[in-house]
């Protein structure tokens, strides 16, 4: 795949399958934490691929979140550096995924372990999709 | 295109020896709509069940709906493509079993939503409760992945719908209609007069139980293109859609969608109903800047006046109403967006997880984070195991009393964004 492309996750199907094949930047994270994540990342001068809002599963339901993203010249330079670059579709993306999580109570807590292996599964299958249309 | 659809009006459903229609009752078989429904043998069992309007029946968690079908005459089968062989449908004559549904429900991942009540309070907002419903239950054999049983269950609920269908070959409607579209030059030289008007239907296509097929066509894979909406009414569009109960299209709002409804309804009157748009809702941002470029390319091409575009599903797809709606006005065509809203529980967030200032006119669905009691029903059809783990629903949602506290995101239809839903604003 092409090396600027990276899967951001907190999903550890999507890590487990992805990670021999593409750049699967992962983190255990609840929701609202790896969106944060992928804010700062967009900062920092990458690019959302993918929308954050992806599945109909809202957020709340489902704790998992997969994102396609394009390292910027910001990322590959220096990582970490806040401001210049900052993409604005891809900021205005993140900041309304943040504001649409806090709608919704967190019902994900009591989940059986077979329910989340569903909605990692439901998580992975977007993502995949996303990667067929990427060609990577 | 002229389509002749033939209403047969079901008054009861009721089990019996061997299946036929006679004097608007619906007699079945349950043996032999059992072997329609486990010829793939991914499944292992099926349950039928009936539910009647005003019955004290919970049917949950609900996949689809659909309305029985029979080709009598013209091109094409039922859901073409996906049972019937590839044709173009949307001519000739179909007859629509009127007043009932075959519902497909039962567990297909750990979590899932849709509920249907058949009396009380929840009945006021979902279509369904208005219909008799031939509900099946499905139980997947052991160790198939989702995606598997949810195709499975899917097809399973078409091949019985065809087969309840079938029983009115013989039979005369109570009712004709007939829908007939102009091709382009037809149109312009009847109706020079009256505004050039399409109807953009954008179709959830987001992947594992978030899909949507256009003659067997998975929806993200097409890019936009024109139908006559006759063919959307000849079963042209299918539901694989398992989540957003609120707001997705079951098969039967495909098969009866309100926007092609009225808009036939006012053509050659108020306005020229020119063409069916269709696009898609996929989740790679490229995808999205491609469907929505072509379709605001399509409406400037086949020079409209105006667009109704309506949205299928929450968050994602906000963003690709948006630049529908953005693209479409940028080419000169006036545009209706309908949507529904996820307010929040006080209703005061912000409703769309996008906006802009070129989405001037707007229908609202309702509300889906709004919060109501579902009583304790005397029946459940399905299991409330999943109940909790459902859209909407909370830890608190199963309540001492056996009621539902619930979000209106969980009822099946609630605040559907083609208007196929009970809710108006006073």
């Amino acid at each position: 795949m092409s090396g600027d492309i990276m899967i951001v996750t907190n999903n550890p199907l999507a890590h487990e399958q992805l990670q021999d094949k593409y750049n699967v930047v992962y983190y255990e994270l609840p929701l609202n934490e790896i969106l944060k994540v992928m804010r700062d990342m967009i900062h920092a001068g990458c690019h959302l691929l993918t929308h954050p809002l992806s599945g109909s599963v809202k957020p709340g339901e489902t704790p998992y979140k997969s994102v396609l993203m394009l390292k910027g010249p910001k990322t590959q330079g220096s990582a970490g550096e806040k401001g210049a670059g900052a993409d604005s579709e891809s900021v205005k993306l993140i900041e309304s995924a943040l504001s649409a999580c806090e709608k919704f109570a967190d019902k994900s807590a009591g989940y059986a372990e077979k329910t989340l292996k569903d909605l990692q599964l439901i998580d992975l299958d977007l993502i995949k999709g996303a990667i067929a249309s990427a060609y990577i | 295109m002229r389509l002749e659809m033939g209403h047969i009006y079901i008054k009861d459903i009721q089990f019996a020896d061997s299946s036929k229609i006679e004097n608007g009752v619906l007699y079945v078989s349950r043996e032999e709509a059992a072997a329609v429904a486990l010829e793939d043998e991914k499944i292992k069992n099926v349950v039928f069940d009936i539910a009647k309007p005003g019955e004290s029946v919970r049917i949950t968690p609900v996949k689809d709906v659909i309305e029985p079908r029979v080709k009598v005459s013209g091109r094409g089968g039922v859901f073409p493509g996906v049972l019937a062989k590839v044709d173009t449908v949307g001519s000739g004559t179909t007859y629509a079993l009127k007043g009932m549904a075959v519902v497909t429900a039962g567990k297909i991942v750990g979590f899932q939503e849709g509920i249907i009540d058949m009396s009380g309070p929840g009945a006021d907002y979902t279509p369904f409760s208005k219909t008799l419903n031939l509900v099946m239950v499905c139980e997947p054999q052991e160790g198939l992945e989702p995606h598997e049983y949810e195709a499975a269950v899917r097809f399973a609920g078409f091949r019985v719908a065809a087969y309840v269908g079938e029983l009115a070959r013989e039979l005369t409607p109570d009712e004709t209609k007939v829908y007939e579209t102009c091709t382009i030059k037809e149109g312009l030289e009847k109706y020079p007069d009256l505004p050039r008007v399409a109807y953009v239907q954008m179709l959830q296509s987001q992947g594992l139980l978030h899909d949507t097929y256009v003659y067997g066509v998975d929806a993200k894979k097409i890019l936009p293109t024109i139908l006559s909406p006759t063919e959307t009414m000849d079963g042209a569009i299918v539901s694989g859609n398992c989540v957003s109960a609120c707001d997705k299209n079951p098969t039967y709002v495909h098969q009866n969608n309100p926007v092609v409804e009225d808009l036939f309804a006012q053509h050659g009157k108020t306005l020229n109903f020119v063409c069916q748009i269709i696009t898609n809702e996929n989740v790679y941002l490229a995808d999205k800047m491609r469907s929505s470029d072509w379709t605001a390319k399509l409406c400037a091409m086949l020079d409209l006046d105006g667009a109704i575009v309506s949205q299928e599903g929450f968050g994602n797809p906000d963003t690709d109403l948006i630049m529908n709606c953005k693209k479409i006005e940028a080419e000169g065509v006036k545009t209706v967006i309908i949507t529904d809203e996820y307010a929040g529980r006080d209703g005061k967030s912000q409703s769309l997880a996008d906006a802009d200032e070129a989405a001037d006119a707007v229908i609202t669905g309702g509300n889906a984070n709004e919060v109501v009691i579902l009583p304790k029903m005397d029946k459940v059809i399905g299991t409330l195991d999943y109940v909790n783990k459902i859209a909407g629903a909370s830890e608190d949602t199963l309540r001492a009393d056996g009621s539902l506290e619930v979000e209106l995101q969980v009822i099946t239809g609630a605040t559907n964004e083609t208007g196929f839903n009970k809710l108006s604003a006073r």
